[in-house]
């Protein structure tokens, strides 16, 4: 168990415009007025966040997902879930919580 | 104030060039296929170049906007003035790309990319070969309807630039400047007219290169290079993203590093066929 797995995800209230496009994903991050790029996988989990979720519940969600470019194990969503927080698209609380 | 020549438009920006300016006449050829009729629209602003003895310096109705130390780079200093108001002007009303643009048979050709590319020699030899001209270095797209707008500016080549370009222009007898008008390389199209892009072309002159290596670029690949080159992305923000995407979905999208001009032509011709 990672660090990362004892935590539940939630995008940010910041204005964020994800666009998926073959090959990967924009986002225009309005209040950083800034683009960033994404993998399809990350911008799958930033979606899957839209209430809070741990790296489990969103595994499970990937898997069920047919779209999903990329090969979406536990190791890439925790890579994504740190890209995003890292950009400060998602926010994060204990899971237990 | 006294127009010396006829009213040009570049991305709505109106400009007359004065009577008198350091290279006026030659300035006059250079933006010949942007000339525009009088109308009742936005009053041109005569911009006029001035060497006085300590460089050149550019006046915009009789006030000094913009001034370089070495008169040899004044005509350089008018279009870089020119190119920049023309974007400011256009940033209301739409995406501006650092692009070239040239239309086949209706079906426009993208050209985005860094100075330096290749897109402007690239387009020129396009033009050569049959293409109509409609910008280079800005192109403004409507935010509405996702079309290009014609701004046939003269075209920046340099001197490694015209070299490659001799082969397709052998008639050509240019001044040994940078700024060359639209009427060298070929046929226009007429300022602010819209055209739809059919193919994205991102090009990459690379002297190693034997012929023209091209690959197909991803939507994400063309989305991201437009919004790269774009001057004023933030401005728009997400209508920016969703107007990019919407050109990176309805394109297809190609890498074209070239060190052979004719071969990069041949590689665009082949696409659109």
């Amino acid at each position: 168990m990672t660090a990362t797995d004892a935590l539940r995800f939630r995008r940010t209230t910041r204005a964020v415009h994800v666009v998926v496009l073959q090959g990967g994903a924009l986002a225009w991050d309005a209040d950083a007025r800034a683009l960033h790029r994404f993998n399809t996988a990350a911008a799958f989990v930033l979606d899957a966040c839209t209430q809070w979720r741990t790296p489990a519940e969103i595994a499970t969600l990937a898997r069920a997902e047919a779209t999903v470019e990329a090969d979406v194990d536990d190791d890439e969503i925790a890579r994504c879930l740190d890209e995003l927080r890292t950009l400060g698209l998602v926010e994060t609380k204990a899971a237990a919580s | 104030v006294t127009h010396a020549s006829p009213t040009y438009t570049c991305l709505g920006y109106r400009f007359t060039v004065g009577s008198g300016s350091v290279a006026g006449a030659r300035l006059a050829r250079a933006y010949a296929a942007c000339e525009v009729a009088e109308d009742d629209g936005e009053p041109a602003v005569t911009l006029q170049l001035h060497d006085d003895g300590a460089g050149a310096c550019l006046t915009a109705d009789d006030t000094e906007v913009a001034r370089v130390a070495d008169a040899a780079e004044a005509v350089d200093l008018f279009a870089w003035y020119v190119n920049r108001e023309s974007v400011l002007h256009a940033t209301p009303s739409a995406l501006v790309l650092h692009a070239a643009v040239t239309v086949h048979d209706g079906r426009a050709v993208l050209l985005p990319g860094a100075s330096g590319s290749g897109k402007s020699t690239l387009a020129a030899a396009l033009v050569a070969r049959g293409a109509s001209y409609a910008t280079d270095e800005a192109v403004a797209v409507d935010p509405t309807t996702g079309e290009l707008l014609a701004n046939p500016k003269p075209l920046g080549l340099d001197a490694g630039a015209r070299r490659a370009l001799a082969p397709f222009l052998p008639a050509a007898s240019w001044d040994d400047v940078a700024l060359v008008g639209a009427d060298c390389v070929g046929a226009s199209c007429a300022p602010g007219a819209p055209c739809r892009a059919v193919m994205v072309v991102q090009p990459e002159f690379d002297a190693t290169v034997e012929g023209a290596d091209v690959a197909p670029l991803t939507e994400f690949d063309v989305a991201s290079a437009l919004a790269d080159q774009s001057f004023n992305f933030a401005h728009w923000g997400a209508a920016a993203l969703d107007l990019v995407a919407g050109v990176a979905r309805t394109c297809r999208g190609w890498r074209v590093r070239f060190g052979d001009l004719e071969a990069a032509v041949a590689a665009v011709e082949a696409r659109l066929s």
